[in-house]
């Protein structure tokens, strides 16, 4: 699902003029490697590679970062370490590692129990993959409302509901001293079943709104 | 091994990751790999990718694409239905890598909904050597049917179903996951079968053709329960050594659990090794 919002959202930002790389953590997709093998310090690496890799293919002087969830978050801790972008767009970031966790392993049950899996936890996996325990420790370490202000000019949130931990991260990164914009964009009405909810994606308003934020125009 | 993307196809707008064994093995067959679903060429839980990479450490290439209008690939103009274009964008994959690879012969691997066009292609290809289908089309059998009661003594099909009713009674959930499970399993199986007849008499001409196959089914909510069901379904019992069957009750159909897909990609690099031949090559 990320891979075609991303697709999209690249192709959209095309039009408008940016050269576009997306890119897929190391150990995911179709990037080396396996996700048991990954961790926050490798992909903070792939942030900051990717990052020279767009300005030696393009030229481009500016580089904006746009991150999804977990991406989203990542983007931020590499923007405080060892990048900089013109524009950070965090889109639905995870604001605290611990929580995120949670609620994988709550959607692992579930999932788990759909399937008719016995009911064994293997807790050395999450959602399909396996999460060993030191990424894990490390994920549940993330919070993004202790960080220092990001290395962009301005930081755009992207969220689709009106959540307390998004509001809290726009008031640190607002009081850490960041340029800060906040975007809600509901989604269509809430989908109750997977064929809806594939619609809901393909119509996505979050998109215009990442692209309106990267072309510095206000969201229609 | 060596991966690449590529962009080919007569438009330009397919895409695909190109799995290649270092040192390269001429006259081996090339695995074909295509979206199962909606999913990018990954595959679900990423098995696509595990699939070529250990095909390569076997010394087999591989092309995983993305079909016009799926993943990275662009839509086609010409207004085709969905087995045709994919049919058309294999058939474009395969022409490429004749081109560039010298490749002369094929080996589709699908994967539930993927298996619809795999099928196709590996009857009515000459080029297709080999074909592997993931959960492929299966016919409920008299063998199915004595089996099916079994599914009442199933303590986790009684937990799910006693979970779901309290978790709807008490608003935990805003819709049913049974109800939500019916319409996404009805979405995936509401594909057109051919009939049982048509199956069995596609397999024995892939047979008479010497078409090495490898058929593997999953448990769960799927319409294959027992091993020997495939030999019910075909009415026929082939040599191993070109048809070849796989049944794992435990694994669910989009192989969630990690164990459960390494056991399948051990089983399926297994079969094409004993296939094609096995030059095991650098990692």
């Amino acid at each position: 699902m990320a891979h075609w919002a991303f697709r999209r959202l690249s192709a959209m930002l095309a039009r408008e003029g940016f050269h576009v790389l997306r890119f897929d953590w190391t150990g995911t997709g179709d990037s080396w490697g396996q996700v048991e093998n990954g961790t926050i310090d490798a992909w903070l690496e792939d942030v900051a590679m990717a990052r020279q890799e767009l300005q030696d293919n393009s030229g481009a002087k500016h580089v904006s970062v746009v991150g999804m969830r977990l991406g989203a978050t990542l983007a931020q801790l590499a923007c405080t370490r060892n990048v900089t972008a013109a524009q950070l767009v965090l889109w639905e970031p995870v604001v605290k590692g611990r929580a995120y966790l949670a609620e994988l392993q709550a959607s692992d049950v579930t999932a788990n129990l759909r399937l008719l899996r016995d009911g064994r936890r293997r807790w050395d996996e999450l959602m399909g993959f396996r999460v060993p325990s030191a990424l894990r420790r490390a994920l549940e370490d993330v919070d993004v409302l202790k960080l220092p202000a990001p290395h962009a000019e301005r930081v755009a949130l992207v969220t689709g509901h009106d959540r307390v931990d998004h509001r809290e991260l726009r008031d640190a990164l607002t009081h850490a001293g960041a340029t800060v914009s906040h975007d809600l964009v509901p989604e269509d009405p809430v989908a109750t079943n997977a064929g809806q909810r594939e619609a809901a994606l393909l119509a996505s308003r979050s998109l215009a709104a990442i692209v309106a934020r990267l072309t510095a125009r206000e969201p229609s | 091994m060596i991966e690449r993307a590529i962009a080919f196809g007569s438009h330009g707008g397919l895409v695909g990751i190109m799995a290649e064994p270092v040192p390269a093995r001429p006259g081996t067959p090339v695995f074909l790999f295509w979206n199962v679903g909606i999913q990018h060429r990954i595959g679900p839980y990423r098995i696509q990718v595990d699939l070529a990479r250990e095909l390569a450490r076997r010394g087999f290439a591989s092309l995983r694409f993305d079909l016009s209008g799926m993943g990275d690939s662009e839509v086609r103009q010409d207004a085709q239905v969905d087995q045709q274009r994919a049919l058309g964008d294999a058939r474009e994959a395969m022409a490429w890598l004749e081109k560039r690879l010298g490749a002369r012969t094929f080996v589709p691997i699908g994967f539930c909904s993927s298996v619809d066009s795999a099928h196709v292609l590996s009857v009515q290809d000459a080029r297709v050597v080999g074909a592997c289908f993931l959960e492929g089309y299966a016919y409920r059998t008299p063998g199915f049917w004595l089996r099916y009661p079994g599914r009442l003594l199933d303590r986790h099909r009684w937990r799910r179903y006693v979970t779901a009713r309290l978790d709807v009674r008490a608003g935990r959930v805003p819709v049913d996951p049974r109800a939500e499970e019916r319409a996404l399993m009805g979405s995936i199986f509401a594909r057109k079968y051919p009939s049982p007849a048509q199956f069995a008499a596609d397999v024995r001409a892939l047979v008479t053709r010497g078409v090495r196959t490898l058929f593997v089914y999953f448990g769960g909510d799927t319409d294959f329960n027992h091993h020997g069901q495939f030999r019910e379904m075909v009415r026929a019992r082939y040599d191993r050594a070109v048809v070849d069957v796989a049944f794992y009750a435990e694994a669910d159909h989009t192989l969630f659990r990690v164990e459960d897909r390494e056991r399948v990609v051990r089983r399926v690099v297994q079969w094409a090794s004993r296939s094609f031949g096995e030059t095991p090559v650098s990692r």
